[in-house]
C-alpha cells in the first residue's frame, strides 16, 4: 500500500512558543482517502497543514522532530514550491490568498509558476472555474466577490494546479450555511471523481462528517481520537469534553441513551429521522409539550425605531430597502441573512456610523442624522467582527480606557469601570500586557470590553463566534446572555443558526436589504421553506422535529436539551 | 467603495486590441510631445483633442472622462492659479498686457500669463489623461506582463500586481478602522492640526500597520504555497503578448508623429501660435 502522507512521530514548536504545537503525531493517509481533522482552537490543526507542504520547516522557523513523508519524499529534503506541486493548500481566510487583479489570473497563477504551456493553462483554468461554478466571473476582481465566491475562487486556483493531495484549512469559516455545504460537497465530489487525497480541517461536523472516510481529533498537539466517523460518534462524551460540537442529532441520541443504551447514533438528519421514527417515537406519541415554551419577549420601551430606512452606498449599491422595525429595551435579537443581505449596513445605522439615504432612525428618541457617532456611541456600542481593526494602545488597560476617555468620563470613574469590566470578561490578570501579544480569542474579548467600559445600553455584536471554537463561542454567548439578564439590550449578527436558536428571543431575517421575517425565535425557525429562499436553514434539531411531526413532535424545537426533555417526559407518562 | 483610479473598461476596439507595449509607446510619444513642445494652448489643445478622439474610438463613455476630470479639478485649479500668478514667461515680453494687479506694481495678471496658463493646464491634463486612458483600455495584468517582457524582474511584476489587487481591500480596511474607532467615541475631526495628526497617527495608523504586517506574512505564505519561487525566470504567462499588423502600423504612425513634432518644434513651431495669438488678442483688446 502506498501512502500519500506519512507523519512519523512529528513534533513541532514555533520559535518563542511556550509549548509544542504538535507533539509526537503519527498518521498515515492512503491515496484517495478523505480525512477530516477537527479539534479546538490551539490544537495544532493549522500547524499540521503547514507541515504538509513544507511551509514548516522551510518558511516557519522552529524546532521540528520526526518526519513528514509526502508520496515517499521527506519534506526536509524538498522545497515548498516542489511540495506545493503535489500538495494544494487552501487557507482559512480567502482574502489573504487572492493576490491577482482578476479571477482568471488568480486561477492561472499556480500553473504559470510551474511553467505550464499557456494553452494548457487556459484549459485548466476554464475547467477549474466551471467546477467551482465561477464561469462568467473571469474578469471580476477577486476582492469584489462575496465571501463564498472568494473561497470558491481560492479553491479553483488550487484545483487548476491539479495536486494529488488537497489540504483545506477551515475552508468554510466565513460562509453562510448553504455556502459551506456547497463548498464541502464540491470537495467531496472532487475527491470521489478524481480520486484525490483530501485532508479537511473543519469545525462543522454536521455538514461534513458523513462525507469523510476517517475522522481525526486533535487536542493540544496530539491525536486523541481517530477512526471511522460512525465509530467515533459513540464516544460523544469525550468529544464534548474536548470542546467539539457533534451533529445535533447525534447529541440527542447520546442523551437518550442514558435510558435506552442500545439506541444507534445517527450521523445525518436522514438517518436520525429513520432511527427516531422507528426506535423511539412510536412508543412515545408526544401528547403534551411541556416546559419548553418559555422564552418571553420583553415588549417594553422602544429604544431604536427604524422608519422606512433606505441606504445607498456612494458606488450605487442599494444595501437596505425600506426597512421598518423597532428594538425594545432588554431584548436579545439575532440578525441573520446571507452574506451581503444588508445586516451590517442596517446595524451601522443604530449608532450613526451610516446615515439614512432615506427614512429615519431614532435611537433613544434622537434622530441619528442630527447626532455625532461619538455621542451615540455611549448609548449603542458596536463591536466589529475583527478586533484588529480597533486595537491601537500599548496595554490592554489603556485599550479599555480609550472609549470612556473619549467621552471625557472622570479619571476615578474610568478606573472603576475598567476594573469591573476586566473582572467580568476575565482580563484582570493581563491588564498591563500589550493587546498585540495575546491570542485572537482574547483580542475579541478586549474589543467587547473596550465597548462595555463606555456603559452602552445596547450592545451590537457582529459575528461574535467566527474564528473561535465551539467552547470559546459558547462562553462568549453565555457572557452576552448574562449581560442581557442584567438589563442590556443585545443584538447579534450571526451565520450560526444554532447560536441564534439557542440564545435569541427574537430573530430578524434579512434578504437583499429587506426584512424577510421578524418575530419570536421559535416562530421564525419554524418557517423552513421561507428561510431556504435566502439560503438559510434552521438548526438540525428543528428540522428533525419538523420531519417527525407525524409523531406529534413540534415544528419549532430550538435546542437539543429541549428535544431530549420532550421525548423523555412523554416516555415517562 | 471609492471609484478606482485605474478602472478597466472592457472592449474590443482597435485600441483595446493593441499590444500593451504599443500602448507604452503611445504614452511615451504623447508625454514627449507634451513636454518638448511647450505650452502653446492651440498645440496642447490639439493634443488634448487627439486624446479625446482615442477615448471616443475606444468606446469609453465620456462620463468616465468627466468623472476623472472632476476628480483632479482641485489639483488642476491650484496648478492654474500658481501659473497665473507666476508665469515663467513674464520676463520674456518687454511690454506685457496687464489686466490688473493682485499686488500693485508687483504681481500682475497679464494676457500672456493667462494664455500661458491655459496651455500649461491643458498640458497637465494631457499628461494625466493619457495615463488614465491607457489604464481604461488595458487590464493592469497585461501592462505588468508587458513590463516583465521589457525586462522588469518578475518579482517586481508580482509585487506591482499584488499592490493593485489589494488597493480595494486596503480602502475597505481603512474605512473599517475609522468606523471601529468612531464607535468608541473617537473624534478625529480635531480643529488643532497637531492634535488631529496625533489622533490619526495613533488610532488609524497603528491598527493599519499591524494588519498590513500580518497580511504581508499571509500573502507570502499563500504565494509560496502556489509555487511562486519554483522557477521565477521560467514561469509562463497565460496571456501571451504578440505584435500584430495593427501594432506595427500604429508604431509606425506614432514614430512619424513623434519625429515630426520634435523636429518641427525647435524650428519655431513651438512659439508660433503662442506669439501670434498673444499679438492678435492684444490688437483686438486695444481696438
Amino acid at each position: 500500500m502506498s501512502y500519500a502522507v506519512v507523519l512519523e512521530n512529528l513534533s513541532y514548536a514555533y520559535s518563542g512558543g511556550t509549548r509544542p504545537a504538535l507533539n509526537a503525531v503519527n498518521l498515515k493517509v492512503e491515496q484517495g482517502e478523505t480525512l477530516m481533522i477537527t479539534g479546538p482552537s490551539g490544537a495544532g490543526k493549522t500547524t499540521l497543514c503547514r507541515c504538509l507542504n513544507g511551509l514548516i520547516p522551510h518558511y516557519f522557523r522552529g524546532k521540528l522532530d520526526g518526519n513528514v513523508i509526502i508520496n515517499g519524499t521527506n519534506t526536509r529534503e524538498s522545497t515548498i514550491s516542489a511540495l506545493s506541486h503535489v500538495v494544494g493548500l487552501l487557507f482559512q481566510d480567502p482574502s489573504s490568498q487572492l493576490v491577482n487583479p482578476t479571477v482568471i489570473d488568480e486561477v492561472a497563477f499556480g500553473p504559470e509558476n510551474y511553467g505550464i504551456p499557456p494553452e494548457e493553462i487556459r484549459t485548466r483554468a476554464a475547467k477549474a472555474l466551471e467546477l467551482m461554478r465561477l464561469s462568467g466571473y473571469e474578469e471580476r476582481g477577486p476582492h469584489s466577490l462575496s465571501g463564498g465566491e472568494q473561497q470558491a475562487c481560492a479553491l479553483a486556483a488550487i484545483v487548476a494546479m491539479n495536486p494529488g493531495i488537497y489540504v483545506l484549512d477551515e475552508p468554510t469559516s466565513n460562509l453562510d450555511p448553504i455556502g459551506s455545504m456547497m463548498v464541502l460537497n464540491l470537495m467531496a465530489d472532487l475527491a470521489e471523481q478524481q480520486r484525490r487525497t483530501m485532508i479537511i480541517v473543519e469545525h462543522k461536523m454536521e455538514e461534513l462528517i458523513h462525507l469523510v472516510d476517517r475522522l481525526i481529533v486533535l487536542d493540544r498537539g496530539q491525536i486523541v481520537l481517530e477512526g471511522k466517523p460512525r465509530d467515533l460518534l459513540d464516544n460523544i462524551t469525550l468529544m464534548e469534553k474536548i470542546g467539539l460540537k457533534p451533529p445535533q442529532v447525534a447529541l440527542l441520541a447520546s442523551k437518550l441513551r442514558v435510558k435506552k443504551p442500545n439506541l444507534p447514533v445517527p450521523m445525518t438528519l436522514d438517518e436520525a429521522v429513520e432511527i427516531f421514527g422507528k426506535a423511539v417515537l412510536p412508543s412515545v406519541r408526544v401528547k403534551q409539550i411541556v416546559g419548553i415554551r418559555a422564552r418571553p419577549a420583553p415588549e417594553k420601551q422602544t429604544i431604536i425605531e427604524v422608519n422606512d430606512l433606505w441606504h445607498v452606498y456612494p458606488a450605487g449599491t442599494v444595501a437596505v430597502k425600506g426597512v421598518n422595525l423597532e428594538i425594545h429595551q432588554g431584548d436579545f435579537v439575532a440578525m441573520i441573512g446571507q452574506n451581503g443581505s444588508g445586516k451590517t449596513t442596517l446595524v451601522k445605522h443604530f449608532n450613526g456610523l451610516l446615515k439614512p439615504t432615506k427614512g429615519t432612525v431614532l435611537v433613544f428618541g434622537i434622530d441619528t442624522r442630527t447626532a455625532a457617532v461619538a455621542d451615540l456611541s455611549q448609548r449603542v456600542g458596536y463591536c466589529f467582527q475583527n478586533p484588529d481593526h480597533q486595537i491601537c494602545c500599548e496595554t490592554i488597560r489603556k485599550e479599555l480606557e480609550f472609549g470612556p476617555r473619549n467621552l471625557k468620563v472622570p479619571e476615578d470613574e474610568i478606573g472603576k469601570r475598567v476594573g469591573e469590566v476586566a473582572a467580568a470578561v476575565g482580563l484582570q490578570e493581563i491588564l498591563d500586557v500589550s493587546p498585540f501579544s495575546v491570542s485572537k480569542g482574547e483580542r475579541q474579548r478586549i474589543a467587547v470590553a473596550s465597548l462595555l467600559t463606555m456603559r452602552p445600553d445596547v450592545l451590537v455584536v457582529d459575528e461574535p463566534t467566527t474564528g473561535q471554537d465551539y467552547r470559546m463561542g459558547k462562553e462568549m454567548m453565555e457572557f452576552y446572555k448574562q449581560l442581557n439578564e442584567n438589563g442590556k439590550t443585545i443584538i447579534v449578527i450571526t451565520h450560526d443558526m444554532n447560536i441564534a436558536a439557542e440564545y435569541a428571543r427574537r430573530v430578524i431575517v434579512l434578504k437583499e436589504g429587506q426584512v424577510l421575517a421578524d418575530g419570536p425565535t421559535r416562530e421564525v425557525f419554524s418557517k423552513t421553506q421561507l428561510l431556504e429562499t435566502t439560503y438559510l436553514k434552521p438548526p438540525q434539531i428543528t428540522r428533525l422535529g419538523q420531519a417527525l411531526m407525524e409523531y406529534g413532535m413540534p415544528e419549532d424545537l430550538l435546542t437539543v436539551d429541549e428535544a431530549a426533555e420532550l421525548i423523555e417526559q412523554n416516555t415517562a407518562s | 467603495m471609492k471609484k478606482m483610479a485605474f478602472e478597466y473598461i472592457p472592449g474590443k476596439t482597435l485600441f483595446h486590441r493593441l499590444d500593451p507595449r504599443t500602448k507604452f509607446l503611445y504614452w511615451l510619444v504623447v508625454i514627449t510631445l507634451a513636454v518638448s513642445l511647450g505650452t502653446d494652448p492651440v498645440y496642447t489643445f490639439a493634443l488634448f483633442l487627439s486624446l479625446l478622439l482615442v477615448i471616443r474610438l475606444s468606446k469609453i463613455p465620456m462620463k468616465k472622462v468627466a468623472e476623472f476630470l472632476k476628480g483632479i479639478t482641485p489639483v488642476a485649479a491650484m496648478y492654474a492659479l500658481f501659473n497665473l500668478l507666476f508665469p515663467p514667461t513674464a520676463t520674456e515680453f518687454t511690454k506685457p498686457y496687464v489686466f490688473f494687479y493682485v499686488i500693485p506694481n508687483l504681481l500682475p495678471i497679464t494676457l500672456e500669463g493667462t494664455i500661458w496658463t491655459l496651455g500649461a493646464v491643458l498640458r497637465f491634463l494631457v499628461i494625466l489623461l493619457v495615463v488614465r486612458t491607457i489604464l481604461m483600455i488595458t487590464p493592469i495584468r497585461d501592462l505588468i506582463i508587458a513590463l516583465v517582457k521589457l525586462r522588469l524582474p518578475p518579482e517586481f511584476g508580482m509585487a506591482l500586481s499584488i499592490g493593485f489587487a489589494y488597493v480595494p481591500v486596503l480602502i475597505d480596511e481603512n474605512t473599517k478602522i475609522k468606523e471601529a474607532q468612531e464607535a468608541r467615541g473617537w473624534r478625529y475631526a480635531y480643529r488643532n492640526p497637531v492634535k488631529r495628526f496625533n489622533a490619526l497617527l495613533r488610532q488609524m495608523f497603528i491598527p493599519a500597520i499591524f494588519n498590513s504586517i500580518r497580511r504581508t506574512g499571509d500573502i507570502a505564505v499563500a504565494i509560496e504555497s502556489r509555487g511562486f519561487s519554483h522557477n521565477v525566470s521560467g514561469r509562463t504567462y497565460m496571456r501571451e503578448l504578440r505584435y500584430t499588423k495593427e501594432d506595427y502600423a500604429m508604431m509606425t504612425i506614432l514614430i512619424a508623429v513623434l519625429i515630426g513634432g520634435v523636429v518641427v518644434g525647435p524650428w519655431g513651431f513651438k512659439w508660433a501660435y503662442y506669439l501670434n495669438s498673444v499679438e492678435g488678442i492684444k490688437k483686438l483688446l486695444q481696438g
